[in-house]
């Protein structure tokens, strides 16, 4: 389906396209988004491809490229004071999985994937080094 | 994209805190050095969710700032309590220290014997992703509060309370931003060499409770990541990068 949207004095060519089942492709002028149902049927944004050039548009692959397991690791050095998701628990892109706590800053790590925690590497009051393992999603 | 020299402030006359809100907006990618800043909150925090007395007088507000490297973002807590004890000291009688990390206490005399207690506070939040990361610096100044409750009296304490006279919010503000840019354009080294000049605990005797452990030693120094260096009893030296100090 495609279609025009104005925003702001501004417009968009927006094309929606189902890719394969549960797998919905959005086209933003240059921008693609994918979206997939979790288990509460809403749409949850899983990948985000920019296109600078047309020559990339052209050689850009329909389907993206979802690696089949994904390690968050901790860019800094902290105390894990609190680990927000459980084994099993589909976790989607932006959601804060564990708190780290270093010299009173609190540190919400976030995922920057979609899936699901497969292993849960730390425990609370655990130190960890930057760099290290926190969650595992497959 | 805004640099610091352009601040947006977002007001709000009542709020639940700052640095929730400033956690709501930051979720957008237009929200670099942004200042959410109220009159006052019903459910200010500071570390651990304790809660911070917020009444009307005293000074709240949260910067919001783009993404920092990680060297610098370890030493944030540093950069912005050297702004507030700079700020502090410029704009009041109040000769404020840092307390390691970064508590800010001031010689209060309202009791027989002169002690520290806390005129500022300080609540660094960091939103960290693989290749994105939000840092906001909450601040909570003891500004214009006559009087806070019997429970915070032994530990707390205010400008007016010890200089007798208001200060203007605005100008704190103001200055705090103005010193916070100034040192965080500042290498590690320089910021380091700032803060220990108003901080109390080097070469003290402490305790350091670490984990529900109460180890004593003597302060040492501070590392390039602003961990706290102890020499405990055998000569024994110790880094700690999280955890609460009692002096000795």
């Amino acid at each position: 389906m495609k279609t025009k949207i104005f925003l702001k004095d501004k417009s968009y060519n927006i094309e929606i396209s189902e890719i394969k089942e549960n797998l919905l492709k959005v086209r933003v002028e240059n921008e693609d988004y994918f979206f997939s149902k979790d288990e509460f049927d809403r749409l949850v944004l899983i990948e985000r491809k920019d296109y600078p050039s047309l020559e990339s548009i052209r050689k850009s692959e329909v389907v993206p490229n979802l690696p089949q397991e994904k390690e968050i690791k901790t860019p800094i050095a902290g105390i894990v004071s609190k680990i927000h998701v459980k084994d099993g628990e589909t976790i989607r892109i932006g959601q804060p999985v564990i708190t780290l706590v270093a010299m009173k800053m609190e540190n919400e790590i976030i995922s920057e994937s979609y899936g699901r925690v497969k292993e849960i590497e730390v425990k609370e009051k655990q130190f960890v080094n930057s760099g290290e393992k926190l969650i595992i999603l497959e | 994209m805004r640099n610091s020299n352009q601040i947006c402030f977002l007001f709000y006359p009542k709020i639940g805190s700052t640095n929730l809100k400033a956690k709501e907006i930051a979720k957008n990618n237009l929200h670099g050095w942004t200042v959410v800043l109220a009159n006052s909150q019903s459910k200010g925090y500071g570390k651990g969710k304790r809660f911070w007395f917020s009444p009307a007088g005293g000074l709240y507000f949260s910067l919001i700032l783009p993404k920092i490297s990680v060297k610098k973002l370890q030493l944030l807590p540093f950069v912005t309590a050297i702004a507030v004890v700079k700020t502090i000291r410029e704009k009041s009688s109040l000769k404020a220290v840092i307390k390691w990390p970064n508590d800010i206490l001031a010689p209060s005399y309202f009791q027989k014997k002169p002690a520290f207690k806390k005129v500022a506070g300080i609540l660094v939040e960091n939103i960290v992703g693989e290749k994105s990361r939000t840092s906001i610096a909450g601040v909570g100044i003891n500004t214009n509060i006559k009087s806070f409750p019997k429970y915070l009296s032994p530990e707390a304490t205010s400008v007016v309370k010890e200089q007798g006279k208001n200060v203007d919010n605005k100008e704190i503000l103001s200055l705090f931003l103005k010193l916070f840019r100034e040192f965080l354009k500042k290498n590690n080294r320089e910021i380091l060499k700032e803060y220990k000049k108003y901080e109390i605990l080097i070469g003290r005797k402490i305790r350091a409770v670490v984990q529900n452990k109460k180890v004593p030693g003597t302060v040492l120094d501070f590392d390039k990541d602003g961990a706290i260096m102890i020499k405990l009893k055998e000569d024994k030296i110790i880094k700690i990068l999280e955890g609460s100090l009692e002096l000795t």
